[in-house]
């Protein structure tokens, strides 16, 4: 199978060693605006188009604000369709690739890669789903600096809370279900964000995001249940550190440590691939992904408007 | 100084009474309590004297620690005052805005120290995050994030008529007076969700998420749950991480503990300064008109508002904003 990566920056490089562990695929082009010549013996496109002929799926890891025109070439082409999150930062180009979507015949997948984080899946699979749950979900790096520094423009990635914090709000809609009210406060740069989310079954759930945060990558979780407590914090859980006595550079942008044979976002386009293998529904799709997109907006919403947002309300409005 | 408790009934009255004993300047007076039984037990415990009249115990101290059911802080306190002593209240200071407010008045009219209990600003890595602050080696605070997550205290706590409220009502003022301490800066604005569904049997809140906005815009959240069971090794903790524009700083105002194993459960012992005796110290001195970080009667007032402002966000789904 022959894959195209549409965008070479920090998540783009991740999935290029994922796919390079794939007997099966091919990584057929790299399509960049920025780079030129080959990345490990594959070759760098600057034309989108020429790019997209080489493929059978594409891979999205372009800036957030970019995502809908890609998305809709790479339908139009007929490409099977992995979508970085967060789906897009508007709520408008959500709805109009949730369209296209439904007239097309591809697969498409969103890649939400907590949910292929072990420590999170332990976390679903032993709460009680029957039951309420009180939630404190944290995630804190440094300033990500990225190329173009794209994403700490609130405008073209939803900042803080639907660049980061979207993660946890997935993870939360995944395992406590859909979302009834929310109420979001952030900084005026939308580094930092506070919210707390109360779902239909009764559950709460509150976040905290920031990336004003030089404490080291940090991803934490405590969920309480009637007589149950479940905590986890990566930060207390590293199984190897290295300390060294020169002076090394950090990472501008800061992922969780993962030391697991197989990581997760190995696992997820794996899945991806093997649904169009073997022609199987994909395990996330724009649908499951829209849901909690659809929150993260709503929260950047609510942050402006100092309110608590009811989703029974909007929906009638 | 000479000092009586007035009730046993917080599960903080051994902390006071330990301070008491333990304070250079101050002398256990003797214990009052309307549970005769109970009272009469816990003065056995610390050899001293059972009053079964509250009279009888005001009279024989210059001041007094009020360690009742919350519902009861407004007339042991208001008995305390009119009796000329000088009063350290276990917060909350009242159940309600109005309450509390009575209680401040009355203070100032009788002229004598009505202070809160809020034993945080004596804990010593506490007071160090208020350096930090204060140094500006954060830059300027731009969020809080705060946990005073615990055990139910059962009891009396789950009981509304003698708690005035549950979780809510028994963990926000910490972190909430901690917050205005720290910053000098009001709350303007409330946002609450709360709940009761961690604690079988029991229909009184007992969990509760709280955001908050101050009158410089900080922007602060608490987490005041009943959520650590029973088989959790301690009775909770106060955790608050500062955000400010050129860093952060994570305050675990109880993490300095070791922890003991056996066959069966898992314990920790505090190790930390025991900041009720530096909260008596300041209150000895307050009386004497020293200027002290004690918590007065309108900080407690403030805080009450605070709680009030959750539970009507709670219950309107909407923020609340504190005149």
């Amino acid at each position: 199978m022959k894959v195209v990566i549409l965008g070479y920056g920090f998540i783009g490089t991740i999935h290029l060693n994922a796919y390079q562990k794939m007997n099966d695929v091919e990584v057929a082009g790299i399509y960049s605006t920025t780079k030129t010549g080959s990345i490990e013996g594959i070759k760098v496109y600057n034309d989108l188009d020429e790019c997209l002929e080489l493929a059978d799926v594409v891979d999205i890891c372009l800036p957030t604000f970019m995502h809908r025109e890609i998305f809709e070439k790479a339908v139009a082409k007929g490409k099977h369709i992995f979508l970085e999150k967060p789906i897009a930062h508007t709520e408008e180009d959500c709805r109009f690739m949730l369209e296209l979507e439904q007239r097309s015949n591809v697969k498409i997948m969103v890649g939400q890669v907590l949910r292929y984080f072990p420590e999170y899946r332990q976390l679903k699979n032993k709460i009680d789903p029957g039951k309420p749950a009180s939630s404190l979900l944290s995630r804190r790096s440094q300033l990500p600096v990225s190329g173009k520094n794209w994403s700490l423009d609130r405008k073209n990635s939803g900042g803080v809370i639907l660049d980061l914090l979207l993660h946890d709000i997935d993870f939360a809609c995944w395992a406590f279900g859909p979302v009834t009210r929310i109420f979001a406060q952030s900084d005026t740069e939308h580094y930092y964000a506070l919210l707390t989310l109360r779902h239909e079954n009764g559950s709460i759930t509150r976040l905290e995001g920031s990336w004003r945060y030089d404490g080291g990558f940090v991803q934490e979780a405590e969920i309480a249940q009637e007589n149950e407590l479940f905590t986890y914090n990566s930060q207390e859980v590293h199984p190897l550190q290295v300390h060294r006595n020169v002076l090394t550079s950090k990472d501008s942008t800061e992922i969780p440590a993962v030391l697991l044979r197989d990581a997760p976002w190995y696992l997820e386009l794996r899945e991806f691939i093997d649904a169009i293998r073997y022609d199987q529904p994909v395990p996330i799709t724009l649908q499951d992904a829209y849901e909690s997109t659809r929150v993260a907006l709503l929260a950047l919403k609510s942050a402006d408007e100092k309110r608590p947002i009811s989703l029974v309300k909007e929906l009638n409005a | 100084m000479k000092i009586s408790i007035l009730s046993t009934a917080h599960v903080h009255f051994e902390a006071f009474a330990s301070a008491v004993k333990q304070c250079a300047d101050t002398e256990l007076a003797g214990i009052y309590d309307d549970d005769a039984h109970r009272g009469k037990k816990k003065a056995a415990d610390l050899q001293t004297v059972f009053f079964e009249n509250i009279h009888d115990a005001l009279s024989v101290c210059e001041a007094v620690v009020v360690c009742s059911e919350n519902a009861k802080h407004e007339e042991l306190v208001l008995a305390s005052i009119e009796a000329n002593k000088h009063v350290l209240c276990e917060k909350p200071l009242a159940i309600s805005t109005v309450s509390a407010e009575r209680m401040a008045k009355k203070a100032v009219e009788q002229d004598v120290v009505l202070a809160t209990a809020f034993p945080l600003r004596f804990n010593t890595p506490a007071m160090e995050l208020k350096q930090v602050i204060d140094q500006k080696l954060i830059g300027e605070v731009l969020a809080f994030h705060g946990k005073n997550p615990g055990q139910c205290p059962k009891g009396w706590f789950i009981d509304k008529k003698l708690s005035g409220g549950g979780a809510l009502m028994d963990h926000i003022v910490h972190l909430a007076d901690l917050m205005r301490w720290l910053t000098g800066a009001e709350v303007s604005k409330v946002y609450a969700e709360a709940d009761s569904f961690l604690v079988p049997c029991i229909t009184i809140d007992d969990v509760g998420h709280v955001q908050l906005e101050f009158d410089n815009g900080i922007i602060a959240d608490i987490d005041p749950s009943w959520s650590r069971p029973e088989g959790f090794p301690t009775w909770g903790g106060i955790d608050l991480r500062a955000t400010g524009t050129q860093g952060a700083v994570d305050l675990r105002a109880y993490a300095q503990k070791v922890a003991q194993y056996n066959n069966t459960k898992t314990l920790h012992h505090d190790y930390g300064d025991f900041e009720y005796l530096y909260m008596m110290n300041a209150f000895v001195l307050a009386i004497g008109n020293q200027q002290t970080e004690l918590a007065n009667a309108w900080d407690g007032v403030a805080a009450t508002k605070i709680v009030e402002a959750a539970y009507q966000s709670a219950k309107e789904h909407e923020v609340v904003t504190i005149a």
